[in-house]
C-alpha cells in the first residue's frame, strides 16, 4: 500500500489528535499532571491552547493585514512621489 | 599563575592580518583558528590556569586599566560572562565555517571584530568599555549588512546605525548622570523606581531595549537582517541583540515593565510575521520574539527567571543561527528567500532542510531539542511568580513560533505541494543531488548537535555553567505531554487555515512606517513650509526695522515708506505691542 496524503491525514487525526484527548484526559484521571494554574486542569485546555491561539493568530495578522500589508515598492513609490 | 589573556582583544587584532594571508588555504584556516584560539583561552580559563572562577556574583578581576581618575575592567570573569563567551565563540566558529567561501576579505576582517568586540563587551565590567566595544560592533555591523551590495541594504545599513548610534546615546547620556550622582562606572545591579531622580537608569534602560529589538523599537531589527549580506549577516544576528539583553539582565532584573514589555514583544512580533513573505524577514521577528522571552525573564528577576532569561539566550543564540543558516543557503544557492518565488526545493537540499528543521524545532520549543528547556524555564518563572496573564501570552507566543518557523517557513521554502522548483530557479541548481557547499552544512552541523545534545542531555556542561545552581528538571510527564497536544493542536489549526499561511507578493508595514512616512512628512514640512514661512517672517521684520529706523531719521522720509510696509510689519508691532501691555497690566 502506498502512502498517500489522505492516509498520512488520517492517522494524524485518529492517533495524534485523538490520541493526545484521550492520553491528556486518562493522565488527568489517574492525577499525573500537576499544574500551578486551577485553569491548566481543565480536561484538553492545551488542545484549546493550541488550536485557539493558532486561529487567532492567522486570522488576526489577516485581519490586521487590511491596514499594514502593502504592495513591495510602497517606501520607494512615495519617495519618488 | 599565568597572565589571563582577552580572548575578545586577541580575536580583534588578530583579524587585520586576514587580508595579508595571500594563500586561500591559509587564510580560510587562520580565520576559523582566531576564534579558536578564543575558545582555548576560554577553555583554559574554566580549568582555573588564570585563577579559580568564585561563584556567582562574585567574579575574577582581570585586565585593570586606569583611566582618568576611574578604573577600567576589561575581564570580568564570572559564571555568567564566561556562558555568553563560549557560546559567542562556538558559533563565531559555525558562522565563520558557514561563510569559509566568501570571497571578500574585509567580511571576515568584519566578522571578527564583531565576535571579538561582542565577547569584549561581554567581559568588560565597566560601562565605559561596555559600551565603547558595543559601539565597535555597532560599527562592523553596519559594514557586514552593507555587504550585500545592494541599494536596499545600503540603506537599511543606515538605519541600523542611526538605530543604535541612538540606542548609544541613550546609553552614554544614562552613564554619564548616573556617574555624575554615584561615582561608580560599574555595569552592575542599578536602581529603579518611578521618580525624576531614576532618570539615568531610564535612559540606561531605553538604550539597552532598543538595542535588544523591544516592541515597539524593534523594526531596525527585520529591516537590517533581511537585507544584509547573504552570509554576513548571520554575525549581526547573533550577537548584537543579545549584548543588550545581557545589560539588561546585569542591571535591571526584577523589574516588572520588563516583564510586560517582554510578554508583548514576544506575541507582537508573530502577528506581524505572519504576514511576512521574505524567510530571512520571518525568522528576524522570531528573534524579535524569543527576545522578548529573555526580556520577560530578567523581569521577573527570581533564580529561575534570571536562569531561564540566560539560558534562553544561550539556546537562542544557537537555534536562531541555525534558522538563519537554513534560510541562508536557500538565499545563496537560489538567489531568492521570498515564499512566493521558491517551493519543491526539498529534492535538492534535502541535508540542509533537516539541518534547518532541527533549529525550526529548537525554537519551538519541541522535546528533546534545546529551546524546549529554556523556555520551560522562562514560563515555568513565570508560573512560580502567579502571572497567569503573562503565562497565556508566553504559552500563545510558543503555539505562533511552531507554527512559522517549523510549519509554515519549511512548507514555503522547500514544499509548497510542488514537486520540482519554479522555472527560474531551477536553472541555478544541478542536479538531485545535495545542491548546499559542503562548508555550509559543516556550520549548520555544529548548532544543529548542539540543539539537540542541550536537549537531550542538558545536565552537563550547560547547567553546570550557568550562573546559578539548577534544579530545574524540565522532562516531566505533565510538560512533555502538554506542549506535545498543543503542537499537535496547533498543527491541527495550521492545516484548516493552510491556505491563509501562504506567501504574497506583499510587504508588511511596521513601527519604522512611523519614522518613514510621518518622520519624513515632518522633515519635508520643516524644509519647504516651515523655511518659507520663516524667510517671509525674517524679511517683514527687517521692514519694519527699516520704517522705524526712517521714522526715526525723518518723520517724512518715513511716512512716505509706510505704505509699502504697513501689511505685515504694522500686524507685528501690534502684536507685540498688545503682548507688552498685557504683561504690563498682568504684572500690576
Amino acid at each position: 500500500m502506498t502512502i498517500t496524503k489522505k492516509f498520512l491525514l488520517k492517522v494524524f487525526y485518529i492517533f495524534f489528535v485523538g490520541g493526545s484527548l484521550v492520553l491528556g484526559s486518562l493522565l488527568l484521571y489517574f492525577d499525573k499532571l500537576h499544574y500551578h494554574f486551577s485553569f491548566q486542569y481543565i480536561p484538553g485546555f492545551f488542545a484549546i491552547c493550541g488550536f485557539v491561539f493558532c486561529a487567532i493568530l492567522i486570522l488576526g495578522a489577516k485581519l490586521l493585514g487590511i491596514w499594514l500589508v502593502k504592495p513591495v515598492d510602497y517606501y520607494e513609490k512615495r519617495r519618488r512621489k | 599563575m599565568a597572565e589571563w589573556i582577552h580572548p575578545g582583544i586577541v580575536i580583534m587584532l588578530g583579524a587585520f592580518l586576514t587580508p595579508f594571508l595571500v594563500i586561500r588555504k591559509v587564510k580560510q584556516a587562520y580565520i576559523v583558528l582566531l576564534p579558536t584560539v578564543g575558545l582555548i583561552i576560554l577553555l583554559l580559563t574554566s580549568m582555573g590556569i588564570f585563577g579559580s572562577i568564585p561563584a556567582y556574583p562574585s567574579a575574577l578581576h582581570k585586565w585593570r586599566i586606569p583611566f582618568l581618575h576611574y578604573t577600567l575592567e576589561l575581564g570580568r570573569i564570572d559564571k555568567m560572562s564566561m556562558i555568553f563567551a563560549y557560546v559567542y565563540v562556538v558559533i563565531g566558529i559555525a558562522m565563520l565555517i558557514f561563510a569559509l567561501r566568501e570571497k571578500n576579505d574585509w567580511e571576515h576582517v568584519a566578522a571578527l571584530i564583531h565576535i571579538g568586540s561582542s565577547v569584549s563587551a561581554i567581559f568588560a565590567r565597566d560601562l565605559f568599555s561596555y559600551l565603547f566595544f558595543v559601539e565597535i560592533a555597532t560599527w562592523s555591523a553596519v559594514f557586514l549588512i552593507w555587504f550585500r551590495g545592494t541599494k536596499t541594504s545600503k540603506a537599511s545599513g543606515f538605519r541600523y546605525f542611526f538605530w543604535h548610534v541612538l540606542a548609544g546615546g541613550f546609553l552614554l547620556a544614562g552613564i554619564i548622570m548616573h556617574v555624575q550622582s554615584t561615582g561608580s562606572i560599574d555595569l552592575d545591579l542599578m536602581p529603579w523606581g518611578f521618580d525624576w531622580s531614576y532618570m539615568p537608569y531610564y535612559f540606561m534602560m531605553i538604550g539597552f531595549l532598543i538595542d535588544a529589538g523591544a516592541f515597539p523599537v524593534h523594526s531596525w531589527l527585520p529591516d537590517a537582517y533581511s537585507t544584509g549580506g547573504v552570509t554576513s549577516v548571520l554575525y549581526v544576528t547573533a550577537f548584537s541583540t543579545k549584548t543588550g539583553i545581557y545589560g539588561l539582565i546585569r542591571c535591571f532584573p526584577g523589574v516588572e515593565l520588563l516583564i510586560w514589555l517582554g510578554v508583548i514583544t514576544a506575541v507582537i512580533a508573530l502577528f506581524l510575521a505572519v504576514l511576512e513573505n521574505d524567510a530571512r524577514r520571518l525568522c528576524g521577528y522570531h528573534i524579535i520574539s524569543q527576545d522578548g522571552y529573555m526580556i520577560c525573564g530578567a523581569g521577573i528577576g527570581t533564580y529561575l527567571g534570571i536562569l531561564g532569561s540566560v539560558s534562553h539566550i544561550i539556546c537562542h543564540i544557537i537555534y536562531s543561527c541555525l534558522l538563519l543558516m537554513g534560510a541562508s543557503t536557500v538565499l545563496s544557492v537560489t538567489g531568492t528567500c521570498k515564499f512566493t518565488n521558491t517551493g519543491g526545493l526539498y529534492k535538492y537540499m534535502r541535508i540542509s532542510f533537516w539541518l534547518y528543521l532541527i533549529g525550526g524545532f529548537s525554537i519551538s520549543g519541541v522535546p528533546l531539542f534545546n529551546g524546549f528547556v529554556s523556555k520551560s524555564m522562562t514560563i515555568e518563572a513565570a508560573e512560580l511568580v502567579h502571572l497567569p496573564i503573562a503565562y497565556l501570552l508566553l504559552e500563545g507566543a510558543t503555539v505562533g513560533t511552531f507554527l512559522h518557523t517549523a510549519i509554515k517557513l519549511p512548507y514555503n521554502l522547500w514544499f509548497q505541494g510542488r514537486e520540482e522548483p519554479p522555472a527560474d530557479i531551477k536553472v541555478k541548481l544541478k542536479d538531485r543531488s545535495e545542491n548546499t557547499p559542503i562548508n555550509m552544512l559543516i556550520g549548520m552541523s555544529i548548532p544543529a548537535f548542539l540543539c539537540v545534545f542541550m536537549g537531550v542531555y542538558p545536565y552537563y556542561p550547560f547547567y553546570e555553567m550557568l550562573p546559578y545552581p539548577v534544579e530545574f528538571v524540565p522532562y516531566t510527564i505533565t510538560r512533555v505531554f502538554s506542549i506535545a497536544q498543543m503542537f499537535v493542536f496547533t498543527f491541527l489549526a495550521a492545516w484548516f487555515l493552510r491556505t491563509l499561511i501562504r506567501g504574497t507578493p506583499t510587504f508588511t508595514l511596521d513601527s519604522d512606517w512611523l519614522g518613514r512616512v510621518p518622520g519624513n512628512a515632518l522633515i519635508s514640512f520643516c524644509k519647504e513650509p516651515l523655511l518659507a514661512f520663516g524667510a517671509f517672517l525674517d524679511k517683514s521684520i527687517l521692514r519694519v526695522a527699516h520704517i522705524v529706523i526712517a521714522y526715526v531719521r525723518s518723520p517724512v522720509i518715513g511716512l512716505r515708506m509706510t505704505p509699502a510696509g504697513i501689511g505685515p510689519g504694522v500686524a507685528i508691532i501690534l502684536i507685540i505691542f498688545t503682548l507688552l501691555a498685557v504683561f504690563i497690566i498682568k504684572g500690576n
